[in-house]
């Protein structure tokens, strides 16, 4: 009896310890070319039930970071297709229906015209799930959405889904007061409702992704997106330009005035445990044309 | 009470919150948090300087994996994100942009290509000749080798004659560790 509560104590120690800890679940799946849609309401693409499905069962803190990216089209170069990351339990949909009840929109990217008909242009959008139930599956699909007419299409899929642990951040903040300013603005998401702001807990190595989609108003100006961090007081909409910049991502002309296009950027910032870093977006034009972002998303985890 | 049970009792009783997490949600300072004793993920964040784009139908190396070149320590997991803006010299001109990972000799830039293709990311127009569109790419490589330098890279096609480019390029990596 004695070996055994000795045993019994042991194994629970151990089991405390990272060298013994679940690992985190992960996924990577390239989707076959999926069956665009024409519908005006979003239709699911159907990756949870290809040949490799993309559905991840958590296994240890349920956060699951998740990316999609490929490219994205349309018959018609004038229709505005918009592309949604849905996320859900149970059966996933087949291709061509629309999302399930119980299922959830993560993201909303829409891309206001693309070039040419049949043309593709990039796209990636990151959500990252806070709260799924460990042990529960949980499918990932993408939705298009077109104009009733024309058919929406996407090719060379990639869905990566990874289960993280220690600190992390999901906010999608109210579309932002664009800007025409020249050196470039803040775009306040530290100060909005849900702020931006995540204070590192071990390691203090910030993986973030900051996506959604970026125009101007005159077609022929170029619109930047900045990724910046700091720490202290975030901006407020519309200040000047502060705290780190850690990438920028432009557009060099845009299809129409106010189009819009994809665009996300990521960076790994080294924060210090337990002081606050908020994240924010600064965004330039040429002094004179309003650029805006819209359906931004900001995804933030602490690596161990 | 037994010595042992006792000792068992004395550990969790010096940190009571051990009883309440797992080793990897523990937060810092408590019994079974990962410490900095611990093997953790490898990261590499790299910015590389504008590479020279290319014009070649088949595809060619941008040379970077001298620069981003990763060794994974603890997972093997290795999720990969590049981005930056892609543009062609004719507006026209598909330009096809792949991710690409390997190891051994990182592939210097306007090489042939080498590696595992990772994505492909592909623009069919663009709004002028010489514009920029963003991009932005990410891969987990599940089963990388522990020990072993990780390069990445991207590589660049056109249509045979006018030169496709990618500039402000962000590779960002990072080992996922549970």
């Amino acid at each position: 009896m004695k070996r055994l509560a000795l045993i019994c104590g042991l194994l629970a120690l151990l089991w405390s310890t990272a060298a013994f800890a679940v690992p985190g679940a992960s996924l990577v799946v390239s989707p076959t070319n999926p069956t665009g849609t024409a519908s005006s309401t979003a239709l699911m693409m159907g990756f949870g039930v290809q040949g490799t499905p993309t559905i991840i069962t958590p296994q240890t803190t349920g956060k699951i970071l998740i990316t999609i990216s490929g490219s994205v089209g349309n018959a018609l170069a004038t229709a505005t297709t918009t592309v949604y990351i849905f996320t859900g339990t149970g059966a996933p949909p087949v291709n061509g229906v629309v999302g399930p009840g119980g299922s959830a929109v993560r993201t909303s990217l829409p891309i206001s015209r693309v070039v040419c008909n049949s043309c593709y242009v990039p796209f990636s959008s990151t959500y990252l799930v806070t709260n799924a139930v460990v042990g529960v599956p949980l499918w990932i699909d993408l939705a298009l959405r077109s104009d009733g007419t024309n058919v929406a299409s996407v090719i060379n899929p990639v869905v990566t889904a990874v289960e993280v642990p220690g600190a992390v951040l999901s906010v999608s903040p109210t579309n932002p007061t664009g800007t025409t300013s020249a050196p470039g603005v803040m775009m306040g998401y530290g100060v909005q409702g849900t702020p931006t702001i995540i204070t590192p807990q071990s390691t203090g190595k910030i993986l973030i992704t900051m996506n959604g989609a970026v125009s101007n108003a005159v077609s022929t100006t170029a619109s930047s997106v900045y990724l910046h961090t700091g720490t202290g007081a975030p901006p407020a909409n519309g200040a000047a330009s502060t705290g780190a910049q850690n990438t920028n991502q432009g557009a060099t002309r845009f299809v129409c005035n106010s189009c819009y296009i994809p665009y996300s950027t990521t960076f790994l910032v080294t924060g210090t445990v337990g002081v606050p870093l908020w994240i924010d977006a600064k965004l330039r034009s040429d002094g004179v044309s309003l650029a805006t972002v819209v359906s931004n998303v900001v995804s933030a985890v602490e690596l161990q | 009470m037994t010595r042992w049970a006792a000792l068992i009792a004395a550990l969790l009783a010096a940190s009571p919150a051990a009883a309440q997490c797992l080793g990897f949600q523990c937060p810092p300072g408590v019994l079974g948090a990962r410490t900095s004793g611990d093997t953790p993920g490898a990261t590499l964040v790299v910015s590389p300087a504008n590479p020279t784009g290319t014009a070649s139908a088949v595809g060619l190396m941008m040379g970077f994996g001298g620069q981003a070149t990763i060794t994974p320590k603890s997972t093997g997991k290795v999720l990969v994100t590049m981005s930056g803006a892609v543009g062609n010299a004719l507006s026209t001109a598909t330009t096809t942009l792949y991710l690409y990972t390997g190891t051994g000799t990182a592939p210097a830039n306007g090489a042939a290509v080498t590696g595992t293709q990772r994505t492909t990311t592909l623009t069919t127009r663009f709004v002028c000749n010489g514009c920029y569109t963003p991009y932005s790419t990410t891969f987990l490589v599940a089963n990388a080798a522990l020990g072993t330098p990780l390069w990445i890279d991207a590589a660049l096609k056109s249509d045979g004659t006018n030169i496709g480019s990618i500039v402000s390029n962000f590779i960002t990596v990072a080992e996922i560790v549970p």
